[in-house]
Formats: C-alpha cells, structure tokens, sequence
C-alpha cells in the first residue's frame, strides 16, 4: 500500500492546528511541541515525496479524492520539479521558524495552530492540481499570516495587518475571476489543473485570453509583489513579528511567482508570449526600484524588505523571459529554471536576514543601522552568519543567490539584452547597499551600550544554522535543487 | 348533479405545509387568549416552533412532489420546497431570537408569533403562486404581518418609525406590482402563468402594454428585494425593527422576493427575455454598487447589514438574469446559505444588544475576541462568508453564481460581483477588526435592562406606572447557541457544499423549460 | 350611450381618486372616495357586471364608506390638515419621475386603449357577471385566492388590534403626536447614502442634527429625552402644534 504522502504533508500540519487550538491552555510546553512534531512529519512526508519523485516531466504521484463533485472539485495533489521544490523550501522554512517560535516569547496555543496553519495552506497551494483547492489555500494563507502580524506584531501591527489583508484578498478575487473563465474555456469544464496545464484551453492572445491573462497577473503580482503593488510589502514586514517576516518573504511572496509560472505561463502561454515585455519591464522596474529605495533604508529589516522586491523582481523578469522565448529554446529553459531557483534561493537567504533582523532587535532593541555599530566584535557569531547572509543577498559566487540570478540574466540576455543588462544595475546597487550596512553595523569598534550584547544562543543557532547551511550548499553545488526544477518539462504546451 | 355544485379538487397532501402554517398562526392566535405568564413565555412560544417544524416535517413528506394545485392557483416544485424550507429555518431562528428578546412590556407576544407564522405562509403562497392573482395575495399576505411586526415594539419610537415606513413604502410597492399586473393582464387576456408565457411566445414579446406591465411589476418586486434604486427603506427599517424582526426580514424576505422573481421572470416572462434580462441586468449592477459603497460609512450594524443585503440581493439577481438552470440553482443556493450567514451574524448582534448598552453599533462588538469568543468566531466566519471568503458557505454561493452568470454571456455581472466583494471587504472586516482588535469600551457590560426603560412613544408619563418594573438581566445563551450553529453550518456547507448543492439542484428540476 | 357613460365614470373615477389626495379636510376626502366608488361601479356595469356594480355600490359606498365618515364624524377631522407645504429638491425629483411615469402609462394604455375605441369589447358568454358565475369562480378557479383573501383580511385586523393595543394606558389629555409621512424625508446625519460616499462621519452628524433641532425647533429639550425624539423635520405640523 503506497501512502499518501502528498496529503499526510497538508493534512498533518491542518490537524495539528486543530489539535493545538483546542488544549488546554494549562499544558503550557505541549503547543511547541504539537507544532514541532507537525513540522517534522510534514517535512518526512516531502522528502518521502522527494525520494519516490522520478525526475521525470509532468505532474506525478497525483493523489486525487472526490470534494464536490457537482463543481468537479477534487482534492487532488501533485508534483513536479517545481512543486517539489518550492514544497521543500515550506517545510524547511516553517520547521526552523517554528523552532525559534513567533518571537522572543515561549509560543502559545494560538501561534502554534496558526503556524501549522499557515504552513497546511502554503503546502497545500504549492501541491494543488485543483484550482479550487489553490484558491482556498492562497486565501487562506492570508487569515493565518493577518492574524500573526495582528497579534504579535510591533506597535502599529494592526493597520500593517489589515493593509495586507485587504491589499492581497482584494488581490485574489480577479485571481478567482480568472480560475472561473479558466473552467469554462476548458473542455469538458474541468478544474484539474495538470490537464489545464498539460493542454491549455485559451490559446492565442485574443482580448478573452488578454483579459484571463491579466486577472492572473494582477493577483500574483500583488503577492509577489510587483511594483506598483508593493505597497502592503514594507508596511507589513516592519510590523510582523520575525516569525511574521520570515514567512511572508520566505514563502508568501513565492506564492505569487509560483502562480505566474503554473498559471500565467503555463495555461497561458501565448497571451504570457504577447505580454512579456512589459511584465519584463515591470520586474525591471522592482528590481531597479527596489534596490535604489532600499539604498535609503536605516531600519534593517525595511532594507531587507525592499531588497525582497528588488529580488523577486529578477524572478519577473525570468518568468517573463521564459514566456517571450518559449519553452522549447534553451534562453527560455535557462530562464524559467533560474527563476524557480531563485525563489528557493532568495526564500532561504531572506529569511536568514530576518532572523538576523530580529535577533539584533531583541537584544539592542532597535534595527537603526545607524545606532548599531561595531556587533561583529561583542557577536562574533552573529556578525559572521550576518555578514554571510548579506554576501549572499548581494549575489556573491558560491553562495546560494548567485546560481539563480546568473541564469536569469543569461536566459534574460538572450531575448532582452537591454532589460538584462539594466538589471545587472539593480545587482550594483544591492551590492552597495548590503556592504555598506555590513561595514556601518558589524565593523569598527562598537559603541558603549553595544559592547556587551550577548551572542547567539541555542535555540537562535538551530533556527539559522540549518538556513546558512543551505545557502552555502546551494551555492557551491546548484544541481541539488537545480536537477529537480530542470527535470520538469516547464511548458510542455508552451511556444507556438 | 350539476356542474356549479361541484367542488374544486384538493390535493390536501401537496397543500399540507401552507394548511399547517395557517392552522398554526390561529392555534397560537387562540391559545395566546389564556391569561397567565407561562402561556405567553413557553406555550406560545413552543407552538410556534412546533408548527414550524411541523411544516418542515410536511415539506420532507412533500419534497418529490411536483403538481400543480388548485386549478393553477399554486405550484409545488422543487422551487417551492427549497425555498420553503428556507422559510421555515428562519421562521425557527426568528421565534427563537425573539423568545426572551423584547420586553413583556413593551410588546405584546401571542400575535407576534401569529403574524410571523403568516407572514411565512404569504411567502410560501407567493413562490409556490403561478397565478398573478394568487402571488399578489401572496405577496400581500408577506407584507403585512411584517409591517405590523417592525413596529412590534409598542414603546420604542424607532420600531414604529420603522414599521409606518415600511408600510408606506411597500405599499407604493404592491400597488406598483398591482399596476404592472393590470397591464400584463391586460396584454396577455390571462392570470396563469403559463397562459402568459404561451400569449407572449404569440406576437406580444414587444406589446408595449405588456412591457410596461412588466416594468412596473418588477419594480414592484424591486421594492421588496431591496433592488437599487428601490431600496431607501431598508437601512431605516432594518435598523429600527426589533433584532429578531430584522434578521427574519433579512433572510426570509429576502428568499421570498427572489424566489418569486425566478418563478415570475423565468417562467412566465422567459419568452420576454429579451426586454426584460439586459434592464434587471443594469439593475443587478447598480444595486451591487450601491450597497456596497453604502454599506461602506455604516456604524451600526443592522444598517451595515441592510445595506450588504442590498449588495446581495444585486449578486442575487445575477442568478435571476441568466434565465438558466444553473442560475436558479446559483440563486436558490446562495438563498439558502445568506441565511445561515445573516442568522449567525443577528444572533451575535441581538445577544450584544441584551448584553450592552451599545445597542447594535460595532462598538459592542469591541473585545467581543477576547471576551466571548463562542460569539466572536460566528460573527468572523458570518462576516467572512458574507465577503465571499474561501472555505465559507458564501465562497461556493458566489462562486456559483458568477458561474452562472459567465456562462451565459454575463461576464460583466459576473464581474461587478467581484469588484463588489472587494469593496465589501472594507466593512465587513471593519466587523472582524473590531472584535479581535480593539478592547472593550470601559462599561460596556452594563445591561441594557437595569437602564430606564423607555416610555411608551408619545405617552404621557403617567403611563409609566402601569408598566410593571420587572428588570431581570435576560440571557443570551439561546443566541449563543443559534450562533454557534449557524456559524458552524456556514463553515460546514463551504467545506462540503454538494448535500446543499443537490437541495439547490433541486429548485433547478422545478424549471424543466429553462436549460 | 355606452361610450357616454364610460366616459363619465373615467372622469368620476379619475377625478374622485385625485379629490382623495388633493382635499385637505378629511370629511371632503372621504365623500370624494364615495364619487370615486360610485363611479368605479358605473364602470363595472359598462363591463356587463351588474352584480360586481351593485355589490361594489352596496358594500363600499354604503357600508364601508357610511363607516368612514362616522369614524371623521367622531373623531372631528375638520382641524388637522395633513401634510407639509415645504418643497425640497426631493420633492421635485419626485414629480418629475411621476411625470416621467406617467408619459409612460399613457404611452402604454392609450396606445393600446385607443384602438379598442368602437369595439365592443371582449366577447362574453351567457350568465356572465351573474352571482352563479361568481360564486362558481370564487369557489373553484379563485378558490385559494378568495381563502387567502379571508385570511388577510383577519390578520388584517389582528395587526390592527395589536398596533392599536399601544394606546393602553395612555392617560387624560395625553397629547399623541403620531409619526407623519412628511418624516420620512431624514434630516442630515441619519446614515443615508449620500452621507456614507461623503464621509460624514456619524458622531459629528448627530451632534449636527440636535443642535439644529435645537436652534429651530427653539424649545428646551431634557437629555434622556434625546434617545426617544422622533426625528421631526424642523416645521412640521405636530411640531407647530405644541
């Protein structure tokens, strides 16, 4: 008997949120616990997944059971390189956020169950192949990330919630708009997402298909976010708790490239086609935009914020590369696997840096780069892990960001080498800005209060250490998650 | 024997439920004659709800039936069972809101549960009527029970506002119906549906009799539904009406003007369609705007609410436009689950009422996270179903509905239902923000009822004194539990939605000419 | 003849309907509605209903309307005109979607009466309008209508009963100031919609409309009070009364 570990991964962590929500409130150690044990078993049951995943193309290991069958609903899960990866990334994310906890404070039974919550959606987004299962699990993981901004946020943690909130819900309904139109182009009227994708019922870049196209896109590029939609971005990440950050620039905003890779590119290929170049443009803009306001940044964790829209921006400009250059060409290959890796990349460098944002915030009490100075000599450890996250954000060789972003600028430079080669800017910028902060805040000698700070202590070190582990790994050797997402025929219906 | 002595045939079984919601309403009529507290407080009360679930108990007995009653004066299908099931559920959650709600004094209580129980049989006759002299009736039959119930609340200045105002305009409604139906008679020379349908498939489906008929008769229904540009009434009346009184108006009423909408439009005007779907289509429009941007400035609940239930019942017509099977059954489903939606949210708003003195503003919801949260969750999911949220009943109901409307050529009111509910979000999280969010306002637990009570509207304060001062702090565990159970349903039908899926695939059977 | 005498009682019934709402004084409003009846019957014998005709003239004109101005009579309806003389742009809103109607309605029953002019109208069989046919009609094809009919009609009056139950108690020369229609119309601050897309925002909108009944309605008011005050429009009658 073959178990479903597809579902055991969404389904373990869901009942764990029940279980935690409903304890008693006096076995106080039991919710870290509960979320503790949900996060391992989710994280087996990927990599029972990752081990029985043939490397072969199209959706595999489907697990499919009926829901509403007079909608054609099902709960179906599946993978593919890309699924799988972006499924590993989740549980490796949530495993060692819910090891630090939701911040400094020993987690409740509410943290615990929206933790586990947070991470049943965001699991069950990237292993959908329904789309109302895809759409339940990308709103769902709205209510589970506004009520950890709202209820251990910092001080204005509840208009950065609310703003979220509404900004990307209201985000998602053209998404829905668009799922609807989706099934009923489709024939028969179907939901299932790999014969959508397999065989793409709107073809061609008509004004039916532009507008699908779009309401996809609009969706997305709020989550993920594209400038202009970006605004929510900062306003949340400087509110959210560090597990808050953590999650939302680790895995949330994925959400939103993910879905222009399985739905804009991938079911909709020819209008993605037509429209490339300004959705090129606009991920030129957030990474040049991104990088240039993050330049101006004090507050640590808002640099890292806005460095997230410069690097989700490359990511764009990848899909969009992907999408003008077709799935047959290698550009296009290139491109779209450099995209997915630099979402795995960016997801394990990011987070660090908030772990990092938020360990410095609770022992200075403030995240000012100006006011810090000097950690590398109080924190040795922490200045070194710091300073290693930074290189990586920057892109240095070797280190996990590097292999994603080369790749998009060369699948990039074989269709736009304008857009490419101003990209390459954004990257300048980034680089200037992270060794800037890194010779302000951890060089020199530092000031009288900073000079006792204590370093890192254990429950920090597992939280960051397994992440640098893999920044480094991914670095040095690409091909482990590279293999994955290259195997994965990306646009099996793409191209002309 | 000759022809004129002879009796018209009755098929009693398939008119059981209308004889058991009148014969009901008389029996609690007389039994409310016996003097005695008891009487008033439980008997009452409990007979209602017997006769409610006596109807439901008829209706499971009745739910295949599919006949025509009493010479074509009434229909019972799957639309009439459907709906009356609605019906009767919010016939039940009303009797059981108002049971401890008003105050003795304040109102009288025997005639209150008769005029709800006729007002639900008004509405049964009208979406079981297949016959323009029958549904008038019906509609009658609705309305004026209600307008009495909204100003139940003898000593509240808000209640008979809101009853003298809803009289006066839903008497401009009905006469507006009664106009319309002149004229459509007029064009087609007969009163039965199907005799309508058959005359305007002739040569009539541009008579500018019938369509001016039929212009003034969906306006008269437009009053009822609450349809922008008809619906000024609702905020005042909702908001002035007793808690349970509204929440009924809300839900049941609400049913029954659609239901009788589907039935009219989409079978006795379906040859018409052409005149009369783009203009309900505009109307669906307008009103999704207007309530929705109404909704937007709302401080007290009951008027939030009424002005989201002008928004719904924009998406609702969406279901009445497409003139198709799936829209019946987008429309009778969303019927059915804007009922649990608004009963769970009403339960909360009238336990907040006995439990505060904030009466129905969002302020008493203030804290509600922290300090009931057995009222709280209802109310979050209630206001998360009502936007549309995924995993909620209201998710499936919209969904169907823009389903329906994208599939036959209505893209574009598929689309004012999106944009709707984006606009809606704004309020209806402004609900949800306010109970996890905020602390409660110091004080706000005093009861309501160690406050003075009020005088009678417009009585001179001699008056006073004949009203007993009998202050007991009344419970609310009756609405805590409704809530609970309709918050849970409303989770429960967006996680497994086919069983109401097949109830409202049901209503669909019932239109055997629409595809 | 028969042209004749449609032609008068349109004009009876027309002018008796518009004599209802345009008269002021109660006891003329209801002799108007007795023309208007009278002539309502007229038209039903043009229509070859006798027995409606006669019933119509027995039931409302005598009985109903006999009842109608005792109940003037009793009460002394000379005094209290009703309504307001106050225009508002609602007001003129108002008629010109009446107008706007009744271009409408004219369009619609002239267009189509006017070619019945000369016709003799629908064909009628034998015994037609008689009380057999009624009674059969009433007891088989409308027989749930006339039931339902009977219901309303005591419900009718068991709502009646119940709003009328209010006045209990109400003590000796207790002055009973009813609500008016002219109330409908909301003074500023009440919620409405326009006010919700402007913005007001409610607090400072309640505080608005009490301080302007304050300043107009110019008497002094106690605070418990506040809660109860019916919102009256500043010159209306109750309130020019007290």
């Amino acid at each position: 008997m073959t178990v479903p570990w597809l579902s055991v991964a969404v389904a373990v962590p869901l009942l764990g949120a029940a279980l935690a929500a409903l304890l008693p409130a006096r076995l106080t150690a039991a919710p870290r616990l509960i979320a503790l044990g949900c996060a391992a078993v989710s994280a087996l049951a990927v990599a029972a997944t990752w081990v029985r995943f043939d490397g072969g193309q199209g959706m595999q290991l489907v697990e499919e059971v009926e829901w509403i069958p007079a909608l054609d609903v099902a709960w179906r899960l599946g993978v593919d390189g890309m699924s799988l990866a972006m499924a590993a990334l989740t549980v490796v994310l949530f495993a060692v956020t819910i090891a630090y906890g939701v911040g400094p404070r020993p987690m409740t039974r509410a943290a615990a169950a929206l933790l586990l919550l947070l991470e049943a959606a965001c699991l069950a987004f990237f292993l959908a192949q329904d789309f109302i299962l895809f759409y339940v699990a990308f709103d769902l993981t709205l209510v589970a990330m506004y009520f950890l901004i709202a209820l251990w946020g910092e001080a204005n943690r509840r208009y950065a919630a609310l703003k979220f909130f509404l900004y990307t819900l209201i985000g998602s309904l053209p998404v829905l708009l668009g799922i609807i139109a989706l099934y009923l182009t489709s024939e028969p009227n179907t939901f299932d997402m790999t014969v959508l994708a397999a065989d793409p019922a709107v073809r061609g870049a008509g004004t039916g298909a532009t507008l699908i196209w779009l309401a996809f896109f609009v969706g997305f590029a709020i989550k993920t976010p594209i400038v202009p939609f970006h605004t929510w971005l900062p306003a949340a990440h400087v509110e959210a708790p560090t597990a808050g950050s953590v999650l939302l620039a680790g895995v949330l905003l994925k959400l939103g490239t993910y879905g222009l890779v399985r739905v804009n590119l991938q079911m909709l290929p020819d209008a993605f086609a037509r429209y490339a170049l300004p959705v090129a443009l606009l991920g030129l803009v957030s990474v040049v935009f991104g990088a240039l306001v993050a330049l101006a940044q004090r507050d640590l964790k808002r640099l890292v914020a806005y460095t997230s829209i410069n690097h989700m921006g490359y990511v764009v400009i990848g899909v969009a590369a992907a999408a003008a250059a077709g799935g047959a060409s290698r550009a296009g290959e290139l491109a779209v696997d450099g995209a997915v890796f630099q979402m795995v990349a960016h997801g394990v460098v990011t987070a660090a840096l908030f772990f990092l944002a938020g360990f410095i915030a609770s022992r200075a009490g403030t995240r000012d780069l100006d006011e810090l100075s000097g950690l590398m000599r109080p924190m040795p450890v922490y200045g070194t892990l710091a300073a290693l996250a930074f290189f990586a954000s920057l892109g240095l060789p070797g280190l996990a960001q590097f292999p994603g972003e080369l790749q998009i600028f060369l699948g990039a430079f074989a269709v736009w080498p304008a857009v490419a080669a101003l990209a390459v800017l954004g990257l300048v910028v980034s680089a200037a800005l992270f060794l800037r902060a890194l010779q302000r805040a951890f060089l020199g000698e530092p000031a009288e209060r900073w000079a006792r700070l204590p370093d890192l202590h254990a429950r920090e070190l597992v939280a960051l250490v397994p992440l640098m582990v893999l920044t480094v790994a991914l670095g040095v050797y690409p091909p482990l998650v590279l293999d994955l997402i290259d195997s994965t025929a990306w646009l099996a219906g793409a191209g002309p | 024997m000759n022809g004129a002595a002879q009796g018209a045939s009755v098929d009693w079984a398939a008119l059981s439920p209308l004889l058991a919601l009148a014969g009901g309403a008389l029996v609690v009529l007389m039994v409310g004659l016996f003097p005695g507290r008891g009487v008033r407080d439980r008997v009452v009360p409990g007979l209602a709800l017997l006769t409610l679930a006596v109807t439901a108990g008829l209706l499971v007995w009745q739910y295949d039936t599919s006949t025509d009653l009493l010479e074509g004066a009434l229909r019972v299908d799957g639309l009439t069972v459907t709906l009356s099931f609605v019906f009767v559920v919010a016939g039940m959650a009303t009797v059981v809101m108002t049971w401890r709600h008003l105050d003795p004094v304040e109102s009288p209580g025997p005639e209150l549960y008769t005029l709800l129980l006729s007002s639900i049989g008004g509405m049964v006759v009208l979406v079981a009527a297949q016959d323009l002299v029958t549904l008038f009736l019906g509609f009658e039959l609705l309305s004026i029970p209600l307008y009495v119930l909204c100003a139940i609340q003898l000593r509240r200045r808000g209640s008979l506002e809101s009853g003298l105002k809803y009289l006066v305009v839903g008497s401009v409604g009905s006469a507006t119906l009664v106009y319309g139906f002149a004229l459509i008679y007029g064009a087609a020379g007969t009163t039965g549906f199907a005799g309508i349908a058959e005359a305007i498939s002739g040569d009539l489906s541009s008579d500018v009799l019938l369509l001016a008929g039929l212009a003034l008769a969906i306006v008269g229904f437009a009053f009822k539904a609450s349809v922008a540009p008809f619906h000024q009434w609702t905020p005042d009346v909702y908001e002035g009406a007793p808690t349970p009184i509204t929440a009924f108006m809300a839900t049941a009423t609400k049913a029954a003007a659609l239901g009788v909408l589907l039935r009219f439009l989409d079978v006795a005007l379906l040859p018409a369609a052409e005149a009369w779907a783009p203009a309900v289509a505009v109307l669906a429009a307008v009103t999704i705007v207007v309530g929705n941007v109404g909704a937007l400035g709302q401080s007290s609940l009951k008027r939030l609410l009424a002005w989201s239930g002008v928004a719904q019942a924009g998406y609702l017509l969406a279901g009445v436009v497409v003139g198709t099977s799936l829209g019946v059954q987008a429309t009778v489903f969303y019927l059915a689950v804007y009922l649990l939606m608004n009963m769970a949210a009403f339960a909360v708003i009238a336990a907040r009422e006995r439990e505060t003195n904030l009466g129905d503003s969002v302020d008493a919801l203030a804290g509600l996270g922290t300090s009931r949260p057995w009222l709280a969750w209802p109310m979050t999911i209630a206001m998360l179903a009502l936007a549309g949220f995924p995993l909620t009943a209201g998710f499936i109901g919209k969904f169907k509905l823009i389903e329906a409307s994208v599939a036959s050529g209505y893209t574009w009111v598929g689309l004012m239902i999106v944009i709707g509910s984006m606009i809606s979000l704004a309020y209806y999280l402004k609900v949800i923000a306010a109970m996890w969010m905020r602390e409660a306002p110091a004080g706000a637990a005093a009861v309501a009822a160690t406050g003075p009570r009020p005088a009678l509207a417009g009585a001179s304060t001699e008056a006073q004194i004949t009203a007993p001062t009998r202050h007991t702090r009344r419970g609310t565990g009756e609405l805590t539990v409704m809530a609970v159970l309709f918050g849970a349903a409303t989770l429960v039908v967006g996680i497994v939605p086919q069983p109401l899926l097949d109830f409202a695939a049901k209503a669909g059977e019932a239109f055997p000419g629409l595809f | 003849m028969a042209e004749v005498l449609f032609f008068l009682a349109a004009i009876g019934v027309v002018g008796g309907a518009i004599g209802v709402v345009v008269l002021r004084n109660p006891f003329y409003t209801v002799l108007a509605l007795v023309v208007h009846l009278l002539s309502l019957a007229a038209l039903f014998l043009t229509l070859n209903a006798e027995f409606i005709a006669a019933a119509q003239v027995v039931v409302y004109a005598g009985a109903v309307m006999v009842l109608y101005v005792f109940v003037v009579a009793y009460v002394g309806g000379g005094e209290a005109a009703v309504g307001s003389g106050q225009a508002s742009e609602l007001r003129v809103l108002a008629v010109l979607f009446a107008g706007a109607l009744f271009v409408c309605l004219c369009i619609a029953t002239l267009g189509s009466g006017l070619q019945a002019i000369g016709t003799q109208g629908a064909e009628v069989g034998p015994g037609y309008g008689t009380p057999q046919q009624i009674g059969d009609l009433l007891l088989n094809r409308f027989l749930l209508p006339f039931e339902l009919a009977s219901y309303l009609l005591l419900l009718a009056a068991v709502g009646a009963v119940v709003l009328a139950s209010r006045r209990r108690g109400v003590g000796e020369g207790a002055e009973e100031p009813g609500i008016s229609v002219a109330q409908l119309l909301r003074p500023r601050g009440t919620g409405t919609m326009a006010e919700a897309v402007s913005g007001l925002p409610a607090a400072q909108a309640t505080g608005d409309r009490d301080e302007r009944e304050a300043r107009e309605g110019g008497e002094e008011r106690d605070a418990n009070d506040a809660e109860d005050r019916p919102r009256v429009p500043p010159g209306s009658p109750e309130r020019d009364g007290s």
